[in-house]
């Protein structure tokens, strides 16, 4: 369904009003994007992924993890990220999550670190053209190593609406 | 809180209890004197009476103490059980379940007043004259207290006055099984047993509950099945079951960690067989009887038949079969649904009954049997059966099919309308059934579990519904199958056999000639099995793992087929070979897997149906065969092949089997060495081969080439046809094998194109002689153009010989030798 521009902002609006939150950090694209600390179940960095034909781009398998199957998103062609050009090897990192009640993991480039957050120090994703990045981008937070764009689960294991992002997300 | 807790389960139980007694009083009116079934009936009602009490539940108390005072003359003998007072302790029953319902609805026992059932029960215990009858012709004494019954029957069974009254007029109500064989001669001809002289209203009956209480044993012995079972939660199950399958994953991996390490052999060998049985065990945990649902149907068949004025008996075979608790669930409404069908529409009143012939009474047989695999559901009645053209004129006007195709389309497509949303053709829309809801919805709650329906009907002899399940959906046997980098998980119950592909050696001379050949090009291949051609899918193309070119290369290396069936459509999938699942001793490509979801993202695909770890604790993918089926347009394809099937020939008055012949096959699509499409019988074609030049071998008058152990004559196609013919130029010869009763000749052909079902019938270009007659002239065969994929082709009908001097009718006769040879 195409949403107005403004829907993430809307979105933003959901975020409680006050209190500190911790979250996981994570580069993806050379961007830097969160999780809620508490969705986080565990991080991988050797799963063995087996690929499911005829599956959309996105979804870069299935993961075994103790006798749970984890779909794995790749995250940087989910949200239809183009990564800088000195980077040439794939994520390789799992970021398991059990936000949801199927779990999911997330293929990211490196975990930053948990970190700390006021609620009301997030922003509303403001786009002039949604992409597949805003729409799965909950609020962003700009804080002095950049900006950092807290994710939306439930909408990153939707499909992707948008073939390719036009307009990427600004990394700074 | 702790009361509250004793109240749902004294609910629970008591919900069984009642089911009990449903099946008890049924199963008491074919063995009225049964003691141990009677004894059975009063602990129950007894047992309900105390706890109620307990809970202080005066209503239900008083109720279930006027059925268990009933009861207690029965069981001392003073009453003898006939169908009023059976269908009073069922009214009963009803009225028990309900004040139940109210309770676990509201907490109280609501406002229904089921004095009248009570005193109706009451007199009848003590045997009271009944109120004057209302019906034309004396009645025995037992039967009027149904008219003071009547009332509270109603509103659970719906049965209207008028219609009790036609159905104890007319026919033998509901009776199950034909009369015991003690009944007295001069009561046959009622519908009722008098009471035995001996059920004289004894004296002063008190109600007794003292008596009764000393007699009932305590309420600790129910039957047996309640001694030795424990109540546990489905939850509690599933994660046993959970548990199991990831202790089966971790004994794979533990087996094949250890297979180089002697020492720990033997530990691990306990080990698999422990888990193998623990598997076993917790499977069957969940396993049910299908006489949970089973056990509802007397009930259900006594008071329909009543309701509808029609005799039913019912024979339940197989009800010891076991399935899936959670299957269990999901067949109970579909089931009842078709057993309402069949006795409001299926079987014929009495009366129609004995106008065509057949017994007075109707029979509706429920069967469960196992096979392969599957549990499979029977509901056969030998009714009058579903009136297709009925269906048929319904089809056409709510505009499903065409007029002219509704006529085209066989009974048993017919049929499947049934399933359409919304489709009756019940001529009323009764109580029970014909509102025109149901089919659909049965198929739908089916095909949800993995099951599939069908349904067969002949005109005057009956129904047969046929729904086949899953056992389980949990665990499963399942064909490890490798294509290309893939590992693929196929359910065994789906798998027919498995057919290798034969290897095609690249000089057309060595190779592997065992096995089946892919007959087909890319857009409808086809293998031939015992005769017939079945349809082929190749997993790799239609998962992209490789693309055509590969495909068809690979295929040249082998591989086998796995012959599948999905609903009614059987076809082939070709895969690179089978995997054991690794480290376990189950023979090859054979395992027994847990199914888990794939998750959302997986299932839009429709491929699969599911994933499971496997031994070396890789994910597999379940395929989803009815997915894959519609993937590959495998209905489609079968669809076009049976309507070719179907479709008449231009030869139907010359020559029916040779004519039928053609329409019952695809075309073998080839070009002629000198550019004609010409299309063969794929019927009449055993083989696609190509031979290198340097194998054909010259004979005075024609070419033959070394082939399986013998000799094959070749023949240019053009040359057969009577064209010209042009040099060979490549190294390699294309032949198609066609069989002949004079043994198989080699047409040399260019290339072939394709496998395809002609797009319409054939169309002669032979002249027709005075007799009409096709001109044959000279030829053994009869030439035609058919348009296949939208383009003309020769089609080449053979007839039954080949003889030597028809090959060369053209003016351009060169033998086929010097063709080869240049």
């Amino acid at each position: 369904m195409p949403q107005p521009p403004h829907t993430s902002a809307d979105q933003g609006a959901v975020l409680p009003a006050s209190g500190v939150g911790r979250y996981a950090a994570f580069l993806v694209a050379g961007r830097r994007f969160a999780v809620p600390a508490t969705d986080v179940a565990e991080v991988l960095r050797d799963g063995r992924v087996n690929t499911v034909p005829r599956a959309p781009e996105s979804l870069a398998g299935l993961l075994n993890l103790r006798g749970r199957i984890v779909p794995v998103i790749d995250l940087q062609k989910r949200l239809g990220l183009t990564p800088p050009t000195d980077q040439d090897d794939p994520a390789t990192v799992h970021l398991v999550l059990q936000a949801t009640e199927e779990w999911c993991s997330l293929l990211v480039d490196e975990i930053l670190d948990v970190v700390e957050i006021p609620d009301n120090a997030f922003e509303p994703v403001v786009a002039q053209q949604p992409t597949d990045a805003t729409e799965a981008a909950r609020a962003v937070h700009a804080g002095a190593d950049g900006l950092l764009y807290l994710l939306d689960v439930k909408q990153v294991l939707r499909p992707a609406t948008r073939s390719r992002a036009a307009a990427p997300l600004p990394t700074t | 809180m702790d009361n509250q807790e004793f109240v749902q389960e004294f609910l629970v139980e008591s919900s069984e209890n009642l089911d009990q007694l449903d099946r008890d009083l049924v199963a008491l009116e074919e063995t009225p004197d049964d003691p141990d079934r009677l004894a059975s009936i009063f602990r129950t009602v007894h047992t309900i009476k105390g706890t109620s009490g307990f809970f202080g539940f005066s209503k239900l108390g008083a109720l279930a103490h006027s059925g268990e005072h009933l009861l207690g003359r029965l069981r001392d003998g003073t009453i003898r059980l006939n169908e009023e007072i059976a269908g009073t302790l069922l009214s009963m029953v009803d009225a028990v379940r309900a004040i139940l319902r109210s309770i676990e609805e509201t907490g109280s026992e609501g406002t229904a007043d089921f004095r009248e059932l009570a005193d109706a029960i009451a007199a009848m215990s003590e045997g009271r004259e009944p109120a004057p009858p209302t019906g034309s012709r004396p009645r025995p004494s037992g039967q009027a207290l149904v008219e003071s019954t009547a009332k509270p029957a109603e509103e659970h069974s719906r049965v209207s006055r008028q219609q009790f009254d036609a159905a104890s007029r007319d026919i033998k109500v509901e009776r199950l099984s034909p009369p015991p064989a003690n009944e007295p001669e001069h009561a046959s001809g009622d519908e009722t047993t008098a009471p035995p002289p001996s059920s004289e209203p004894p004296p002063a009956a008190p109600a007794a509950p003292e008596v009764t209480d000393a007699v009932a044993p305590p309420t600790r012995s129910q039957p047996t099945a309640a001694e030795s079972s424990v109540r546990v939660d489905v939850g509690l199950l599933g994660s046993i079951l959970d548990l199991v399958g990831e202790l089966v994953l971790a004994r794979n991996q533990l087996r094949l960690a250890a297979a180089d390490v002697p020492q720990v052999q033997d530990a691990v060998r306990r080990v698999h067989a422990v888990t193998s049985s623990l598997q076993e065990t917790a499977m069957k945990t969940r396993m049910q009887p299908i006489a949970q649902v089973f056990s509802r149907f007397p009930r259900v068949v006594r008071d329909l038949s009543v309701s509808c004025g029609k005799d039913v008996r019912l024979e339940i075979d197989g009800a010891e079969t076991e399935l899936d608790r959670t299957l269990i669930e999901s067949i109970r409404d579909p089931l009842t649904h078709l057993v309402r069908n069949a006795v409001d529409h299926g079987i014929e009143p009495p009366a129609e009954r004995l106008k065509v012939g057949k017994p007075e009474a109707g029979v509706l047989s429920l069967r469960a049997f196992h096979e392969s695999g599957q549990v499979t559901v029977e509901v056969r009645d030998d009714g009058r059966g579903i009136p297709v053209d009925a269906i048929r004129r319904k089809a056409v006007s709510r505009g499903l099919v065409d007029a002219a195709a509704a006529e085209q389309l066989s009974d048993e497509e017919i049929l499947q309308y049934i399933f359409e949303p919304g489709f009756s053709t019940a001529a009323a829309v009764t109580d029970v059934s014909g509102r025109g809801v149901g089919m659909d919805v049965v198929k739908t709650n089916i095909e949800a579990i993995g099951g599939t329906v069908d349904v067969r009907s002949t005109r005057g002899e009956g129904t047969t519904i046929r729904v086949r399940i899953p056992l389980t959906l949990a665990i499963i046997p399942a064909l490890i199958v490798r294509c290309g980098p893939q590992r693929l998980a196929i359910p065994q119950a789906s798998v027919c056999e498995l057919v290798p592909l034969a290897r095609s050696g690249h000089s057309g001379d060595a190779g592997d000639r065992r096995g089946a050949v892919i007959e087909g090009l890319e857009t409808a291949p086809v293998i031939r099995l015992r005769g017939q051609l079945l349809p082929v899918v190749s997993l790799s193309s239609l998962l992209g793992l490789e693309d055509a070119a590969a495909v068809s290369q690979r295929a040249r290396r082998g591989g086998t087929v796995v012959r599948v069936q999905v609903d009614d459509h059987e076809f082939g999938l070709i895969v690179d070979d089978m995997q054991s699942a690794a480290g376990t001793a189950e023979a090859a490509g054979l395992t027994t897997i847990v199914v888990k979801p794939a998750g959302a993202l997986v299932a839009p695909i429709g491929l699969y149906a599911g994933a499971t770890v496997m031994g070396d604790g890789g994910v597999t993918l379940i395929l989803d065969l009815r997915g894959i089926a519609r993937a590959a347009d495998i209905p489609e394809r079968l669809e076009r092949a049976r309507q070719a099937e179907e479709r008449s020939s231009p030869f139907a008055e010359a020559d029916d089997t040779s004519s039928q012949e053609t329409a019952l096959d695809p075309l073998v699509i080839c070009r002629s060495r000198h550019g004609r499409r010409v299309a063969l019988p794929a019927r009449r074609v055993s083989r696609l081969e190509r031979f290198a030049e340097q194998a054909v071998e010259q004979t005075t008058d024609r070419s033959v080439v070394r082939h399986a152990g013998s000799f094959l004559p070749l023949i240019d196609l053009d040359d057969f046809l009577g064209g010209t013919t042009r040099p060979i130029e490549g190294g390699r010869v294309q032949a198609v094998v066609v069989n002949t009763p004079q043994g198989p000749i080699g047409l040399v052909v260019d290339e072939i194109v394709d496998v395809a079902m002609p797009d319409a019938p054939p169309v002669s270009i032979d002249g027709i002689d005075d007799n009409g007659q096709p001109t044959l002239g000279p030829r053994r065969w009869r030439r035609c153009m058919v348009d296949v994929a939208g383009q003309a082709a020769e089609l080449v009908e053979m007839l039954d010989s080949v003889p030597s001097g028809s090959v060369s009718g053209g003016s351009d006769s060169a033998p086929v030798a010097p063709v080869l040879a240049s």
